[in-house]
């Protein structure tokens, strides 16, 4: 009697030099597409932001919240009116600087007063390299409040040495 | 016989352990998906208003005065939503569009256009101020901004107060 010899399969195994291309290349995308900085914005519950076209991602920044005609300094529950805008008193300033300094001095930028009259301005902010001696403070407001509040707010903030404003909205979807 | 010729020596080839390093990256992907954050915001950035010791491009000439233009945005509520440039100089002037004419939901096109309009007027003026009624809601402010930035990068915001009493004179 004659027995087929039983055939001997070889093991499968999965290409792993094809999946390390694979996932190497995820992971160079992931590192590429991908912002950080934004992890420092926090947006408060119930905020609807604006929708805009500005290509620029976020720099890293101090942020204040308008919302509800009020001011919310840092990402803290201390609030301000907005009818207290350009009535604040040293107590007031102070503490405000106190919230938004942690920031400001990890973005490797201090608050600049407005220069003298005659006096030569800072040069203008740049967005590459964000260690400037110039200060960049994040807006962040619900799309349906007035202008009258946003200038109000830009006003009191400009005042207090913050230079530049970011205006911060939500990418708008192309049609 | 033995003439000490010994049998080759079989290499045995090694090779990476690539599961381990397999393990390694699907962690870091992992890690990089769920801390990482895609496209979440856009901003724009308002410089302080620039302080020039040279003239201005409309005052190279002495006969000449600066055109300051100003483009005033009353958007308290869509039916009388208005955008008008305002400048002065010698040959003051304006460009008013209503509502119709701004084209769509966003208003970014419209604004754009009118200033594209004024720019090809007075290609030598580098500055805008921009100014909007005290009840534009800052979604509008955003829209006109993003239109205006593409024609000009030194864009100033005036008061509200002043932007309405100059709407208010239009009218």
């Amino acid at each position: 009697m004659q027995f087929e010899k039983p055939h001997r399969q070889e093991p499968v195994e999965p290409q792993l030099a094809t999946m390390i291309d694979v996932f190497s290349i995820l992971i160079i995308f992931l590192i590429a597409g991908s912002n950080y900085d934004t992890s420092s914005i926090v947006i408060p519950g119930g905020l609807n932001l604006p929708v805009t076209q500005a290509k620029d991602a976020p720099v890293l920044s101090a942020q204040i919240a308008i919302m509800n005609k009020k001011v919310y300094v840092g990402a803290t529950e201390e609030a301000f009116s907005i009818d207290q805008m350009g009535n604040l008193n040293l107590e007031q300033i102070e503490k405000i600087k106190s919230i938004l300094a942690p920031v400001s001095a990890k973005s490797g930028a201090s608050p600049q007063p407005a220069p003298e009259p005659g006096q030569e301005p800072a040069p203008k902010p740049s967005l590459i390299n964000n260690k400037d001696p110039y200060l960049f403070l994040t807006l962040i407001a619900d799309k349906a409040t007035p202008y009258s509040d946003i200038f109000a707010v830009m006003k009191q903030f400009r005042a207090l040495g913050y230079k530049s404003l970011v205006l911060l909205g939500s990418p708008k979807k192309a049609k | 016989m033995n003439l000490g010729l010994s049998q080759k020596k079989r290499f045995h080839v090694r090779e990476i352990p690539l599961a381990p390093v397999l393990d390694l990256l699907t962690v870091v992907v992992f890690f990089l998906l769920l801390s990482a954050s895609f496209d979440v915001f856009r901003q724009h950035i308002v410089p302080p208003a620039q302080i020039v010791s040279q003239p201005s491009s409309a005052q190279t000439e002495p006969d000449q005065i600066p055109l300051n233009p100003k483009l005033l945005v009353d958007a308290s509520s869509d039916k009388v939503l208005r955008v008008s440039l305002i400048w002065g100089g010698a040959a003051p002037g304006a460009i008013v569009k209503q509502a119709k004419e701004l084209q769509g939901d966003y208003l970014s096109d419209g604004a754009q256009n009118i200033a594209t309009e004024f720019k090809n007027k007075f290609p030598n003026e580098k500055a805008l101020q921009i100014g909007f009624t005290s009840d534009t809601p800052y979604q509008k402010v955003l829209e006109i901004y993003d239109g205006v930035a593409k024609e000009y990068k030194d864009l100033v915001f005036i008061s509200n107060a002043e932007t309405d009493t100059l709407v208010q004179g239009q009218q």
